[in-house]
Order: structure tokens, then C-alpha cells, then sequence
């Protein structure tokens, strides 16, 4: 261990208690009186009362001890299987021997200064025995506060752990959330140390007193602090993002959508279609180099409130606008629209929110095969859903839209109940898992949901149960099944949304269907090699962040062998 | 122990502390780094090898990258800030006029 020196000086000091303590015990009778007197601000009463005098000679040095053994033990695998017993809920980072090595030195100095906290006041109360009272009385809480200042100062280069800082469920859960407790509880436990040592100095017999009182006003704030935010799902389906808690605590709406501009090889033009006498609004990418007969791809949004670009409140990614683009510069065409209630084609204010299910969003996609198909200038209509919109797409396909093919991208392969089940298992205890399963059941049924628990609030709202109910309705392996056209499935390898488990489960339902892995692939199409939630989250809401080429080379691939063209890789030429 | 002085070296120039500013909210890889930055690969890279000299920062390889974090002791903070303010032109102001 590269501390080895910061390593030996806590059981140096305990040696030196000993020796102190030692060299003491002839200068003190057998029966010692302390005077807590001068110590606190009121009258001790016990001080009167004797101690054998080995009680105030050693008790100290031994919990010191005791303490620095504990220390030492917690770090090896036997105290890993202890953390295991104790913190079974945590990430298993958090219980690691392994974890301790990175802020190795950290743990030293705290180390040190719970060390130096038990043996400060030992020396306090040595040198009250010795009849050195100014001294005790100013240098116990000094010693006191000093160990407060220490141990704040490098609270901040805690990484989540079992033995030192504020271990709740969710700051071991989450990284960030521990990063942000520790550097608040940091500088509220230096203030502590440091009011400490003002007081020991100006008013020593109030020293141990506000002493106490700061740290535990630090401790409550640490608390206070490290509650998660609740999960932030505004549209029912950012439950399908729904990440661990911690992330979704920074999940504040993006304040500025930035959009791109259009590249010159790309023509594009207002799309609009309507259904039920309620206009839809879209954008047709085109080559600029191409004219007619060439096959259009109708690029279906993923989940929660995401527009035809792949931006919202939560995501500002562009990624399907890139599609597009790269799709063009390979002389495919593509449509991609505002879902109902989304951007352009908001509904009306007076529109009833209960009325919209995914039925309606299926049936829209259909209107817009529909036109794209009545539409001269295209050979052949294909659907490319992502994520919810995977989803839409097969159901649409299925109820007899016209289309030649469906492209699935980062499907769910699982009915909504179980995703909910499995994604809320990643960030809550099952007990709540069990709660949440009941309410929703309720709702399915159509019956009042009850007790909702505060961190699913968000998801189950009333207003939304007849989205849900449609929602829950959909069976993927089911619809997948029922499909005979040709079908790519593509999901990222790094997604941590769906996974590719959730691909190969739909694969296997139709053994006709094309597989296609993209590996560095996360959920909203970056190429993110970590599966970090924190480096996931950045790719979520960086505008200019590039597509993985990955997606519109499968896709460009595909199409091209299904209409029998050799792929040439270029810009499309005619 | 690293020493006082590689620390307040550390933090003296503005673009280093602009990185511990960046590094803030959380971990970023070498490659998001440098996209901050309009200098070449190379310096960004020295600054880095600064602050981790000074155990500003912690650098932990992630797969083909290296994720940068942020190693900041409460003193060391205060510091930063400090020298943010004193810095002619105010906070920002000498990078963003």
C-alpha cells in the first residue's frame, strides 16, 4: 500500500498512550478523582466519585486499540463477507476488499483520526489526573475539533464504502449522489472542527459542548442531503429510462433543446399526415442528389415525451436526425414525426390526456405507412422503431399497415409488467418492488391503484392508466411471432435500458428475424464503451454527440439486400 | 505525501482549475475532456498529469479510455475558489470574455 507511513502512526500513538499511561500510574494514587468541573459548562456531578486509577490509564489506549484492530480487519475478505451480512441490498463494490484500495490513503487518515479523537481526550483527562487542568480543558476539545477538521477534509475522496461516511441504501446505490452527500458533509464536518477549536480557545468549558452539537448538525445535514430525488418519469414511459435514483436526482429538464443543422447532401422538407381529422407533423430527409423510386423508412420515436429528432426535456441527443441524414447520404429517404401530444403535434388544450393509448400511436403509424405508400416518389415504405417505438412499429405492421419491412432498434423484449418489475428492482428494495407490483396490478384492473410508494409516483399516475393498461397489453415475443415480413432486430451491446437480452428473447420468437449486435451501442445510439450510468447519462444529453455509425450501416445493409442491391457504402450514387 | 506547493501549483493556472470545474459533476473520460478544451491533446494531457501529481484528481482506466475524477479535499476547494476570485477579470472572466 503506497500510504505505509500514514499506516503505522495510529498504533505509534496507541504505543505512546501506553507508555504515557505507564509512566503516570506512580504519580497518581490508586483511586483517582477527575474534575469534570471545568470540562463543561455546568456542574458534573459524578466528578466526586473515585476511579481505580487502571480505568483512566488504559481505557482509552484499549478502545483505541479495539478501534484500530476493527479498522484493519474491515478491509480484508472476512470483513468483506461481514459487509456482505450486514449491507446485502448494496452494489457489490461497496462491500469489495478491493474498493478500500482506491482511497486507501483517505481511510488512513480517518483511520488517524478516530484514533487521535479517542486518544486526545485521553490525554485530556491524563493531564486533569496530573493536576494539569488549563491545559486538559483547552487541549480535549482542540484535539477534538482538530480530528473533526482532519477527517472532513478528505471526506470528499470517499469512494462508497461500508465502514466510513454516510452509508444509506441509496448513496452505496449511487456514485454521484455519494460524490455530492460526501463533498457537503465534508465541508459541514471541517466548519465543525473548526467552531471546535474557535471555542476551545475563546470559551474552553463550552469546547466539548459545541463540539458535540456541530458534529451532530453536520451528521444531520449529511443525512438531509443524501436523500435521492424522486424518479423523474413526467410521461408515463420514462419509466422505460427510469435509471437508478441518483441519476434521476440530476435529471433537471433541459432548459435549451439545440438542434443541428441540416447538412448540404440532405433535402429536407415539412411532412405532414393526419388521422381522424387530427394533423400529424413530420420532416421528409431526402438525398439532395436523388429524385424518385427510392425506398423511404419511417424512423418511429422512442419512449416519454422524445420528438422526431430524438430531444425532449430529458434527452437532447438528435440521434434520430442523424439517422436520417446517414440514411440519406446512402440514398434511402426517411419520415420521421412528432408523436401525438409531442412538440409539433401537441394536442389541444382541451384534448382528454385518458384518451390517448398506445392503440392511438399504432393507428398513427399506420396512417403514415398509408400516405408514404400512396406517396409516387418511393419504391417501398419500411418502419424503424426505437425503443417504444419498436414497439408501435411491429403492432402496426401487424394490424396491416403497408410496409415491406420492420427495423427494430433497441427493442423491449419483455411485457411491460416485468421491465417494471426489473427496473425498479435496480434501484429500490424488493418489499417496495412488491408494493409497486400490487398498485399497478390495481390500475391494470382498472381499480384505484391505493398507497402508491412515493418513488413510483411519478409512473402510476392516475391520469395515465388507460396508456398503461394499452401498454401492458403489448406481448413483444407475441407480436414478433405474428410477423412474417422481414424483420432486423439491432440492439446495443452497452444499453442499459433494455438489454440485449431483451433483442435475443424477440430473435428467438422468429427464428426468420435478423439479429444484429452492435457492440459500444448504448440505448439512445452513441457509441459509449461504459456502462456507467453517469457516463451513460452524458450521452443523453449531448446535441452533437455523433450517431454510431454502426446503426445506419446495419440498416443501410439490410435494406439494401433486401431489394437485391449490391451495398456500395458510398453517398448514394443514383 | 504530496506536497503543499505541487498542490497551489496545480491550481494556479486557470485551465486546470477549469477541468476540476468540469470534473465537478462527476467522472469524464480523457476524450470528453479534451473536447472542452480548444488546445491541442497534448496539453490538455499535461494538465492532467499535473493535477494527478498534485492527487487533484484520481485517473482509473475504464475499458480503452481513462476516466478522470475529481480528488479535492475541502481545503483544496476553498483554495480553487479562492484563486478563481482573486483571478483578474473575476470568476470566468478571463476565459469567457
Amino acid at each position: 500500500m503506497e500510504s505505509a507511513t500514514d499506516r503505522w502512526i495510529p498504533p505509534l500513538l496507541i504505543v505512546a498512550a501506553i507508555v504515557a499511561s505507564m509512566a503516570s500510574a506512580p504519580l497518581l494514587p490508586a483511586m483517582v478523582v477527575i474534575d469534570f468541573e471545568r470540562l463543561v459548562p455546568f456542574a458534573a456531578g459524578a466528578s466526586a466519585e473515585a476511579a481505580p486509577r487502571w480505568l483512566l490509564l488504559y481505557t482509552a489506549p484499549a478502545l483505541s486499540l479495539a478501534l484500530w484492530l476493527l479498522f484493519r480487519f474491515f478491509p480484508t475478505r472476512a470483513g468483506g463477507r461481514l459487509a456482505r451480512t450486514m449491507f446485502r441490498n448494496a452494489p457489490e463494490t461497496v462491500t469489495s476488499p478491493n474498493q478500500f484500495a482506491r482511497f486507501g490513503r483517505t481511510y488512513e487518515i480517518i483511520v488517524l483520526g478516530v484514533v487521535t479523537l479517542v486518544l486526545g481526550v485521553h490525554a485530556g483527562l491524563l493531564a486533569a489526573a496530573l493536576g494539569a487542568n488549563d491545559v486538559a480543558m483547552r487541549a480535549i476539545p482542540a484535539v477534538f475539533g482538530a480530528a473533526l477538521v482532519m477527517m472532513g477534509n478528505v471526506f470528499p475522496r470517499l469512494k462508497p464504502n461500508w465502514v466510513a461516511g454516510i452509508r444509506t441504501r441509496h448513496t452505496l446505490a449511487g456514485p454521484e449522489l455519494w460524490r455530492k452527500t460526501h463533498r457537503s458533509f465534508g465541508a459541514a464536518f471541517v466548519a465543525a472542527g473548526l467552531v471546535t477549536i474557535a471555542t476551545a480557545m475563546i470559551a474552553p468549558r463550552f469546547g466539548l459542548l459545541v463540539g458535540t452539537a456541530a458534529v451532530l448538525a453536520a451528521c444531520i445535514m449529511g443525512f438531509v442531503v443524501s436523500r435521492p430525488g424522486r424518479i423523474v418519469a413526467p410521461a408515463v414511459l420514462a419509466l422505460v429510462s427510469a435509471f437508478a435514483s441518483d441519476l434521476s436526482a440530476q435529471m433537471a429538464p433541459i432548459a435549451q433543446i439545440v438542434e443541428l443543422p441540416t447538412p448540404a447532401t440532405v433535402v429536407e422538407s415539412p411532412y405532414d399526415f393526419s388521422r381522424d381529422g387530427f394533423v400529424i407533423h413530420g420532416t421528409l430527409a431526402q438525398p439532395a442528389n436523388l429524385a424518385d423510386g427510392i425506398p423511404v423508412v419511417v424512423i418511429v420515436a422512442g419512449s416519454g415525451p422524445t420528438d422526431r429528432n430524438a430531444n425532449g426535456p430529458l434527452v437532447n441527443t438528435n440521434a434520430y436526425a442523424m439517422l436520417a441524414w446517414a440514411l440519406a447520404e446512402h440514398g434511402i429517404a426517411s419520415l420521421r414525426y412528432d408523436k401525438r401530444g409531442i412538440g409539433q403535434s401537441a394536442a389541444p388544450k382541451n384534448a382528454d390526456p385518458t384518451t390517448l393509448t398506445l392503440d392511438a400511436y399504432v393507428a398513427d403509424l399506420h396512417a403514415a405507412a398509408q400516405a408514404l405508400a400512396r406517396d409516387a416518389r418511393f419504391s417501398s415504405v419500411s418502419f424503424l422503431g426505437h425503443s417504444e417505438g419498436a414497439g408501435l412499429s411491429i403492432q402496426a405492421a401487424n394490424r396491416g399497415a403497408p410496409v415491406s419491412r420492420v427495423i427494430m432498434v433497441s427493442p423491449q423484449g419483455r411485457k411491460l409488467r416485468d421491465l417494471v418489475r426489473e427496473q425498479f428492482a435496480r434501484v429500490t428494495d424488493s418489499s417496495t418492488v412488491a408494493r409497486i407490483d400490487t398498485a399497478f396490478s390495481r390500475m391494470l384492473r382498472g381499480e384505484d391503484p391505493g398507497e402508491v410508494p412515493p418513488i413510483a409516483r411519478g409512473f402510476l399516475v392516475p391520469a395515465t392508466a388507460n396508456f398503461l393498461r394499452s401498454f401492458a397489453a403489448y406481448d413483444p415475443p407475441a407480436e414478433v411471432r405474428r410477423f412474417t415480413g422481414p424483420l432486423l432486430i439491432m440492439h446495443g451491446a452497452t444499453d442499459i435500458q433494455t438489454t440485449m437480452e431483451d433483442a435475443r428473447i424477440l430473435a428467438a420468437a422468429q427464428p426468420r428475424a435478423t439479429l444484429v449486435e452492435l457492440p459500444g451501442v448504448n440505448h439512445v445510439l452513441k457509441e459509449i464503451e461504459s456502462t456507467s450510468p453517469q457516463q451513460q447519462l452524458a450521452s443523453y444529453r449531448d446535441p452533437h454527440m455523433p450517431l454510431a455509425p454502426s446503426v445506419a450501416t446495419a440498416v443501410v445493409k439490410w435494406i439494401e439486400a433486401q431489394q437485391g442491391v449490391a451495398p456500395d457504402g458510398s453517398g448514394g450514387a443514383p | 505525501m504530496v506536497r503543499p506547493d505541487a498542490v497551489f501549483k496545480a491550481l494556479a493556472d486557470p485551465t486546470r482549475r477549469e477541468i476540476l470545474q468540469l470534473l465537478r459533476p462527476g467522472p469524464r473520460s480523457s476524450g470528453e475532456i479534451a473536447e472542452h478544451f480548444t488546445s491541442a491533446w497534448p496539453t490538455v494531457s499535461r494538465h492532467l498529469a499535473v493535477l494527478r501529481d498534485a492527487e487533484l484528481v484520481t485517473a482509473e482506466r475504464d475499458g480503452s479510455t481513462i476516466r478522470y475524477e475529481l480528488n479535492t479535499t475541502v481545503f483544496q476547494d476553498a483554495v480553487e475558489h479562492l484563486l478563481t476570485w482573486i483571478e483578474p477579470g473575476g470568476p470566468n472572466g478571463k476565459r469567457n470574455r
